[in-house]
């Protein structure tokens, strides 16, 4: 593995206090030819985000996804993984803010950027979720 | 006058740490936070250690004291709250929400006091940190070593500002917007941002290293038998600087030197471009499958002399199936990306039974139990005595009163803990303990150190163990492995056909005229197999004396170590042979053995030892060669060296 973190907050886990309305919000943000990553629910497999979905933004290549969403299925204790792939995407800035029930980011869980020239180098970054 | 205002700040740290000490029966949190204020208004950045050291002490003696006064205007507030149960409901309103306000200053300062822990460094004598501490609190290990009262890490600081931050102007992915800086380079960084993709689908293009650099084997001192289907996409030189045959004399005869540019080269330079730049690189991918060859062969000829022939020559590239873009490339990332969900999904689940599997660690309960029950103790003092929270807390607190605690942080048959319905479940007090109290202050950097000196030695041996168990089922890596392979090796892999004209013109014999058609195609993992068809043609200057005939020549190419996207070519190992059948000459067969050295990115030294039945001038002697030289690809060179 030669991924480079270059890390400004990384948490391990998170409680989110759903019943009062906090969420969680990813952001990532890929340069390369073929930015290959994908952010699963591990506890319940699903798929949250992936290169698939639909990019808020083509022009720096960003995807979003705020969790929980209505279709998603709730677990007390689950892991939301990222799983990062540089075989054409040589860097990712990966970002996940804990909100709040009005919409502000109320902390910083994460926000690292990884860097690879690597084309067969993956990385899974974590975060431990709990929620009530 | 630094050690002047060096001591007027410390100074000014001993008065306003020494003030309120005097006056600790009126605990006013307003005024506490003024202290505070002023205090944090003195800048002791760029100071020396000891008066940073000092500033921190003291905020940390503020905020404890803050914590105590808002603890006991909790309290007072708790005692009006129940004196006043049954008046009207605003008022029972307005100490409920003035009881939040309090909770969550008082979570906001225990944030502050755990900050200024971390800063603080560990010192017996930091007495000022336990002395003011909730009388009856139990006081448990920090990861640190140091001790501190429960309630003060119910909420600690999330692990931040790793060793990478302060290199962060040193990464290009810094220089991504981010919603939180200024967007004034949003145009740039969009710009920069496309550059790279263009970058790096250009790179996996430009690092083809089945691209010709050495001179083709129409020389007769070309390292190879064998010409590639592509070449480089600028400028490639190529030398046979010597050769050494098994005759003496015939030592250092000859040599060739071959020059290569493709027509993007020209275009290029036609276009005022720069030659790697990668969105004119992508936008022209056909002009890179024209080249031209310009090059001369020394010869040495049977009265001993040498003659320099002229050679020139032409390729174009007809199929090519390594293009990333192309159809069958995706396909191989889709399967990547499917691989890539079963394989976070399952690094999800292995990540959340070992972080749970502390729960069951009766080491790690000792120390967790009673940080909770202080947990809840705190909590409850925050919440309306009629709200659910209030009285499930309650039920809780009861567990401990009679011992009943082993059904605690209890997880599932799964290892994790069950989710709403089914028995046994963690209330969400469990859950935001374990989050904030147990995963956040000992998972995170340097955990193993932490877990140590926290619980002991046997905790880690078990989650070593546990690990190793929960690690025996990697297929899902296995396959993402195999799918990325895959990918990799179906570039590499992809066939190219080309086709090759080239002609060495001599002042004595015969011209010669070579028309070839390449294969190249990927047998296995790093083994390729290179085979040409070649036409050939000897125009003699005796008229009735030209021959005509053929040649198929085979190689195998064995990459022998891995290939990265940056840096030297791998190292390759060649082997190869050709047959060549000229009207009114006896067959000549060779054979070779190659080794390409990489020495910087762009140079390759190949070396050769060629085995034929009978030399170039016929005569069944000097049957052995061997051949070495340098080849220079200008692409990779100007790659390595252009600024990323």
């Amino acid at each position: 593995m030669a991924v480079q973190k270059n890390v400004t907050t990384e948490t391990p886990a998170v409680f989110v206090n759903v019943s009062g309305g906090e969420s969680l919000r990813y952001r990532i943000t890929a340069q390369g030819a073929q930015p290959l990553f994908t952010l699963v629910d591990s506890r319940v497999d699903s798929l949250l985000l992936s290169n698939q979905s639909a990019p808020i933004s083509n022009a720096p290549l960003m995807f979003e996804r705020k969790w929980p969403l209505p279709i998603d299925s709730m677990s007390t204790a689950t892991n939301h993984t990222m799983g990062l792939h540089f075989i054409a995407a040589p860097q990712y800035h990966y970002q996940v803010d804990l909100m709040s029930a009005t919409g502000q980011v109320k902390r910083s869980l994460i926000d690292i950027s990884y860097t690879s020239n690597v084309p067969d180098d993956v990385f899974f970054q974590g975060l431990s979720v709990t929620a009530a | 006058m630094k050690r002047l205002i060096s001591a007027i700040l410390i100074a000014a740290v001993f008065v306003f740490t020494a003030c309120p000490a005097f006056g600790q029966e009126i605990l006013n949190p307003d005024a506490i936070r003024g202290q505070i204020r002023k205090l944090e208004e003195i800048s002791v950045e760029g100071r020396s250690v000891a008066v940073q050291r000092a500033h921190n002490r003291a905020l940390l003696g503020l905020y404890t004291q803050l914590q105590t006064a808002l603890q006991q205007e909790i309290d007072e507030l708790k005692k009006i709250q129940a004196l006043t149960a049954s008046s009207d409901t605003a008022t029972r309103q307005d100490i409920a929400n003035e009881l939040n306000k309090l909770a969550s200053a008082s979570t906001e300062t225990d944030k502050q006091i755990a900050r200024l822990q971390n800063i603080v460094p560990a010192q017996p004598s930091s007495t000022d940190v336990n002395s003011a501490m909730t009388a009856g609190t139990p006081k448990v290990p920090n990861p640190a070593g140091t001790t501190f009262a429960a309630p003060n890490i119910i909420r600690p600081e999330p692990a931040s500002n790793g060793p990478g931050s302060a290199s962060m102007s040193l990464s290009a992915s810094n220089l991504v917007a981010t919603p939180n800086t200024p967007q004034t380079g949003d145009n740039f960084n969009d710009a920069l941002n496309k550059r790279i993709q263009e970058i790096v689908r250009a790179r996996i293009q430009q690092r083809d290293p089945t691209k010709q650099t050495e001179p083709p084997n129409v020389a007769n001192s070309s390292t190879s038998l064998v010409n590639m289907p592509s070449a480089g996409d600028l400028v490639n030189v190529g030398f046979a600087l010597a050769g050494l045959t098994s005759n003496n004399a015939d030592a250092n005869a000859t040599e060739s030197v071959s020059v290569t540019a493709s027509a993007y080269a020209f275009y290029a330079l036609a276009k005022n471009q720069d030659l790697l730049n990668p969105d004119f690189y992508n936008r022209h991918p056909n002009w890179r499958r024209l080249s031209f060859t310009l090059g001369y062969d020394n010869e040495k000829l049977k009265d001993g002399t040498t003659q320099k022939a002229p050679i020139f020559g032409w390729k174009y590239l007809i199929v090519d199936k390594r293009d990333p873009s192309r159809r069958r490339n995706q396909e191989a990332f889709q399967m990547i990306g499917k691989n890539l969900r079963t394989a976070s999904t399952a690094f999800g689940n292995i990540s959340q039974r070992i972080v749970y599997s502390f729960a069951k660690s009766s080491a790690v309960r000792t120390v967790l139990l009673p940080q909770f029950s202080a947990f809840l103790s705190n909590r409850l003092k925050t919440l309306d005595a009629n709200s659910t929270e209030f009285s499930r807390i309650k039920k809780l607190q009861a567990k401990f009163e009679n011992g009943e605690t082993s059904d605690l942080f209890l997880p599932n048959s799964e290892g994790v803990p069950p989710n709403p319905g089914e028995p046994r479940g963690w209330s969400p007090e469990e859950l935001e303990f374990y989050t904030d109290n147990f995963q956040n202050v000992y998972l995170g950097p340097d955990y193993r150190v932490k877990l140590k000196d926290a619980f002991g030695q046997k905790v880690l041996d078990d989650l070593d163990a546990f690990l190793t168990e929960q690690l025996a089922d990697t297929k899902a890596f296995e396959d993402l492995s195999d799918s990325t392979r895959d990918a990799l090796e179906s570039i590499r892999r992809a066939p190219q056909f080309s086709f090759n004209f080239l002609t060495k013109q001599r002042a004595e014999i015969a011209d010669e005229y070579q028309a070839d058609t390449i294969f190249d195609y990927g047998l296995a993992d790093r083994i390729n197999l290179t085979l040409n068809g070649s036409f050939l043609y000897r125009d003699s200057k005796l008229v009735g004396a030209d021959t005509r005939g053929g040649k198929f020549a085979g190689q195998f190419r064995f990459q022998l170590t891995p290939e990265k996207l940056a840096g030297r070519n791998p190292l390759f190992f060649f082997l190869s042979g050709n047959a060549e059948l000229l009207s009114g000459f006896k067959p000549v067969y060779k054979a070779q053995a190659k080794l390409n050295i990489p020495l910087f990115n762009g140079v390759d030294f190949p070396f050769s030892l060629t085995y034929a039945n009978r030399n170039e001038l016929g005569a069944a002697k000097n049957k052995t060669r061997l051949q070495f030289g340098f080849a220079i690809d200008t692409a990779r060179i100007l790659q390595a060296l252009t600024p990323k």
